[in-house]
């Protein structure tokens, strides 16, 4: 059926529509579908949502302040008990420990990549300039971080065995060292599960300031060259500066990571010795799911919440700022 | 100051598909304190030739001198040359102070220095109250004046213009237009100005270089291109609304020369000086142009000569209306006063001088002359 409609204002005057359009009429098996489907669609998730993420949130904020373990769990006689899990928690000289480990981890760790991730996707950009063997070295560079978290970590421990490990005797043949490291000493694992986190990880952070230096506008680079700045120039007055904002975001994905960071720690050292490696997420980790202390396991998973809620909060505010003052954003 | 020459000048690029030639053999003398417009359409080369004149692309063959002295393999700031981008590429992170500033830091000027040379600069291009603000806060207008500012701050000997107004509004344009006259007649150095406005290329060049599919197709002042293109594409490229064009049959009758089209609908008589060439030489289809502005409805102007021709359409264009019209095969156009109560269907007799018409031998597309 022919649809004529004039144009502009006079659309409704003298137009011919469909009858579907203009039938007071409703279809009924139309009418089903029209109903039921956004309810079906935008219900389901919702209900995964409840029952994957928001009952179990809502339950371990009830049971940090329930003298809750897995005995009283299954007698369902855990009783209300206030802040002292919290107390417990904040007292506890195990959890100072894994703060610390948390604070050299970040610094040495995640900053590591970052810095590295830094040098290697600029030096990648400016210096690689073959497209083919370009990709092959993205490739390479990309590998570790497409190995499970947990076969890097038994990859790790296997290299790092002081005895007959890889490391070691590679060390031992160049002649840097003379007797073999102990990698997993106290003092010595925490760095042991850094080394394998940064080649793990270094990839992500890369990636996303490669392709933040790729889209920069080539004309800015033109003026510089017009303008007469060198290449070191270039790289710290314009390339840096504008690269800021993406560098901080790849920091802050992997900053994020690091208050949930427990595969590695579980695999290579499981915190040991002595509670030298454990971070903060490894603790909750450990009390609440080896040990069912589950009352204090949901405090330590509150108190890393909340300070990293806390931090988060601060640094998107702080890259709101930066942008705002580029009137990016 | 520098006289720019470019001698046989190539560009080939290499690609997936095998090498693009994108200048060929480009000849030009552009003389000291001059503007120069390259004018083309879009993948003619104008470009190309533009960066290999600052140093930011090699050049294949030929030679490019400064003053008579070879520049081919000088980086671009030893060229002394500044430029101004089509996205205006100005550092996004850097203050408008920062930015003028930045060409003469590069160079080791102190800042005392630097601050008297950005003050000034602001004021001639009227940048004084948004110095402290930054680039992505600017209007396209503010941020093309920011980068010519960039470029005129170090006192280079040539300024070279990529497409500096394609993205401006009508309005900024005609002020950019004015300003940039302004300031070529107050430095009175040499400015090379790209585009694919014509329009642009009128307004402000002493010399119009036309190029297409890679080569010069023409170079002469704003008149010579206007008036005696070289060929077929100049004539078409040039002038707006576009040239009309005729596939032409030349009848020669002793001295007497006319111009027919193949199914006799249109003749046109060509002026004398025309009907001697055609007298002598043997080209027998011509292609002929006449600008839209050259067909009139009075015969006044020296328009001694007329054609007849329907109306097809009448576009009023406000200060002007645009005729199309139908001759036998042909549809052409009349730039006409507006008001024109011409209708559809409507039979009209078109005026036009002899001089203005333009003939193209159909073969070479060269202008007959």
């Amino acid at each position: 059926m022919a649809v004529t409609v004039g144009g502009g204002a006079s659309a409704g005057a003298g137009a011919t529509l469909p009858d579907w359009f203009t039938s007071k009429k409703k279809n009924p098996s139309n009418l089903i579908v029209a109903r039921w489907v956004p309810i079906a669609l935008v219900g389901l998730p919702v209900l995964t949502l409840l029952a994957i993420v928001i009952y179990p949130t809502i339950w371990m904020f009830y049971h940090a302040f329930q003298d809750t373990n897995m005995m009283r769990l299954f007698q369902h006689n855990w009783s209300f008990v206030g802040f002292e899990n919290f107390k417990t928690v904040l007292s506890s000289a195990r959890f100072g420990d894994s703060v610390w480990h948390l604070v050299l981890y970040l610094t040495f760790g995640t900053g590591l990549e970052v810095v590295l991730a830094v040098i290697l996707a600029l030096t990648l950009y400016e210096v690689v300039k073959n497209s083919l063997l370009r990709v092959i070295l993205l490739v390479l560079i990309v590998l570790p971080m497409m190995l499970p978290p947990s076969i890097v970590g038994v990859l790790w421990k296997f290299m790092l065995t002081p005895s007959n490990g890889a490391v070691n005797h590679a060390l031992l043949n160049m002649g840097l060292i003379s007797t073999p490291v102990e990698w997993f000493n106290a003092g010595v694992s925490l760095w042991s599960i850094i080394i394998a986190d940064v080649w793990n990880w270094t990839a992500l952070p890369l990636l996303i300031i490669y392709s933040g230096r790729v889209s920069l506008p080539p004309a800015v680079y033109e003026a510089a060259r017009v303008d007469g700045a060198g290449g070191w120039m270039v790289m710290r007055r314009i390339t840096l500066p504008m690269l800021k904002e993406v560098i901080a975001i790849a920091f802050i994905v992997r900053f994020m990571d690091a208050f949930k960071f427990v595969d590695l720690v579980y695999v290579m050292t499981s915190g040991g010795p002595a509670q030298t490696s454990e971070l903060p997420a490894y603790i909750a980790f450990q009390r609440g799911i080896r040990e069912f202390a589950i009352g204090e396991a949901a405090a330590y998973a509150i108190v890393i919440f909340a300070c990293s809620a806390v931090i988060i909060t601060l640094f998107l505010k702080y890259l709101k700022k930066v942008l705002k003052a580029q009137a990016i954003a | 100051m520098a006289g720019i020459t470019l001698k046989n000048v190539n560009k080939i690029y290499p690609s997936r598909y095998g090498p693009v030639h994108a200048v060929k053999d480009f000849n030009l003398e552009i003389n000291d304190g001059e503007f120069v417009a390259l004018l083309g359409p879009s993948g003619c080369g104008k470009t190309s030739t533009l960066r290999m004149i600052v140093g930011l692309e090699t050049i294949s063959s030929g030679e490019i001198l400064f003053d008579g002295r070879r520049v081919n393999e000088l980086e671009p700031r030893d060229r002394n040359v500044a430029m101004a981008f089509e996205t205006y590429a100005l550092y996004p992170n850097f203050t408008i102070a920062e930015n003028l500033s930045f060409p003469l830091e590069v160079r080791g000027m102190g800042e005392a220095e630097r601050k008297k040379k950005i003050d000034k600069i602001a004021q001639i291009m009227r940048l004084e109250s948004i110095l402290e603000q930054k680039p992505p806060m600017l209007s396209g207008g503010e941020q093309q004046r920011v980068s010519l500012g960039r470029a005129l701050i170090r006192d280079p000997d040539a300024f070279i213009l990529d497409e500096v107004m394609s993205h401006l509004d009508a309005n900024l344009k005609f002020q950019m237009l004015h300003d940039l006259k302004i300031l070529h007649r107050e430095l009175g150095k040499t400015m090379v100005y790209v585009t694919h406005d014509q329009m642009e290329a009128l307004a402000l060049a002493d010399r119009i270089a036309v190029m297409d599919h890679a080569l010069l197709q023409q170079a002469g002042t704003r008149n010579e291109v206007y008036r005696e293109p070289a060929n077929r594409f100049v004539a078409d490229f040039i002038g707006e609304p576009p040239t009309n064009f005729f596939d032409m049959l030349v009848r020669r009758n002793g001295n007497d020369v006319n111009i027919v089209s193949e199914d006799g609908a249109i003749s046109f008589s060509p002026p004398e000086k025309l009907t001697k060439v055609l007298a002598t030489n043997n080209i027998d289809a011509v292609t002929l142009g006449i600008r839209p502005q050259h067909l009139g409805l009075s015969g006044t102007d020296g328009k001694s000569c007329s054609l007849k021709a329907e109306v097809h359409i009448n576009e009023y264009l406000g200060e002007r209306s645009i005729l199309t019209l139908k001759s036998g095969n042909e549809t052409f156009r009349a730039l006409v006063p507006p008001y024109t109560s011409a209708k559809k269907g409507e039979t009209v007799k078109l005026h036009y001088a002899p001089e203005d018409l333009m003939l193209f031998d159909a073969k070479t597309t060269n202008l007959i002359a």
